[in-house]
């Protein structure tokens, strides 16, 4: 690993640390798990991948952007069944409409959006954000079906985002699948794209 | 200037948070741990610091995010003893606008200047902390906790300087990250004055 690797490791590894600390007494300790652990566990994907070896933006973009694509459908079910104040009440954050809005619908996917620049141009940032989202799609989406109507109690019911988690989840995989192949090939020619 | 540069910048500014730290929930630990990055103003001002630390080199590395951390320190005590300090919302403001100009000038910025000014600096952020400090909590657990969470906002402004010094055209990366600092801190007064 060279100097600029290091660097942009020991910058990500401190931003989740910053990124972790800043988000448990705002949105509460559950999402804070989510979203760092995926950070993390995107992290370790990016270290012994992409970080060395940038995957080639032509087969990587357009599986991201399809990515953010059925996120975008995911995100606009939570909000048209509530799902800002319900998870608000089960973490114990009290999120309304609104706030659910600007965190997950404005601010977070403007990050996404950024990421693609980084993907564009082999970036080790963007393809840290692109393990990131697809580990957060694969770990975190699935928590609608598994977790989250489990812990409001009573009979196995709906929740806010059930019937789209799996799209984002399952694109997640791909990207993941794509990430590795790609490093495997480059691994193989010497990093000559 | 290439636009993916900027992206290390934007993907530290990106973060979701409200304008202003002050006024902030919790207690203890984490109260103080969330203090630093809890808001625009405290955020980007010690991300400044380390940034402008690497641009200086040498020994300020470390040097200058101390200066702010003992600058802090003392600020603390006197905004726990409600001894009146004026303007420290100015200088709050000040001072991510003044780190943001230090880093946009074209030339290196004379140390003195620069340590100078940290210490002010971190003294009213310091003040802020201290005034602000939730009674029901630690003044240990509290003070020790955001002066950790303001040295991993200087770690990263560290970095971000090394990465900066590692790119074709060094100060043009260090004056387009000043030049954000410093509009984010105008926009910053604007609000608060409005």
């Amino acid at each position: 690993m060279n100097t600029k690797q290091t660097l942009y490791l020991a910058l990500v590894l401190t931003f989740i640390g910053t990124f972790a600390v800043s988000l448990v007494p705002t949105a509460g300790v559950m999402p804070a798990i989510i979203l760092t652990g995926s950070m993390l566990g995107g992290m370790v994907g990016w270290y012994f991948t992409s970080l060395k070896y940038p995957t080639d933006p032509r087969k990587i973009v357009p599986v991201y952007l399809l990515t953010a694509a059925l996120l975008y459908l995911h995100i606009w079910e939570e909000y048209l069944y509530g799902f800002g104040p319900r998870i608000g009440a089960l973490t114990g954050t009290g999120w309304s409409e609104s706030e659910f809005l600007v965190q997950f619908a404005f601010y977070l996917p403007a990050f996404w959006v950024l990421g693609t620049i980084g993907l564009y141009y082999r970036h080790p940032l963007g393809n840290f954000i692109a393990w990131f989202v697809f580990i957060g799609m694969f770990l975190g989406e699935p928590t609608h079906l598994l977790v989250f109507p489990n812990l409001e109690g009573g009979r196995y019911h709906y929740f806010p985002g059930m019937w789209t988690a799996l799209l984002p989840t399952a694109m997640g995989v791909w990207g993941i699948y794509i990430i590795v192949k790609e490093y495997q090939k480059m691994k193989f020619v010497g990093g000559r794209a | 200037m290439k636009l993916w540069r900027v992206l290390p910048f934007l993907l530290v500014v990106a973060l979701p948070r409200p304008v202003l730290a002050h006024g902030i929930i919790g207690n203890g630990l984490m109260a103080g741990l969330a203090h630093p990055v809890g808001g625009w103003d405290h955020l980007l001002a010690m991300v400044a610091v380390g940034i402008i630390s690497t641009k200086i080199g040498g020994w300020s590395i470390w040097g200058i995010p101390l200066l702010f951390l003992l600058g802090m320190a003392a600020g603390y005590g006197l905004g726990l003893h409600q001894t009146i300090l004026p303007y420290t919302e100015c200088g709050i403001l000040l001072s991510v606008i003044g780190l943001g100009l230090l880093l946009a000038w074209p030339q290196r910025p004379l140390l003195g200047v620069v340590m100078l000014l940290v210490l002010l600096f971190g003294l009213s952020h310091g003040y802020a902390h201290g005034s602000e400090w939730p009674r029901q909590a630690s003044v240990w657990w509290f003070s020790l906790s955001f002066l950790a969470s303001t040295t991993g906002l200087h770690l990263i402004g560290v970095i971000l300087g090394l990465l900066f010094k590692q790119a074709e055209h060094p100060l043009h990366s260090f004056a387009l990250a000043g030049s954000g600092i410093t509009t984010a801190g105008v926009v910053l007064t604007l609000l608060y004055v409005a």
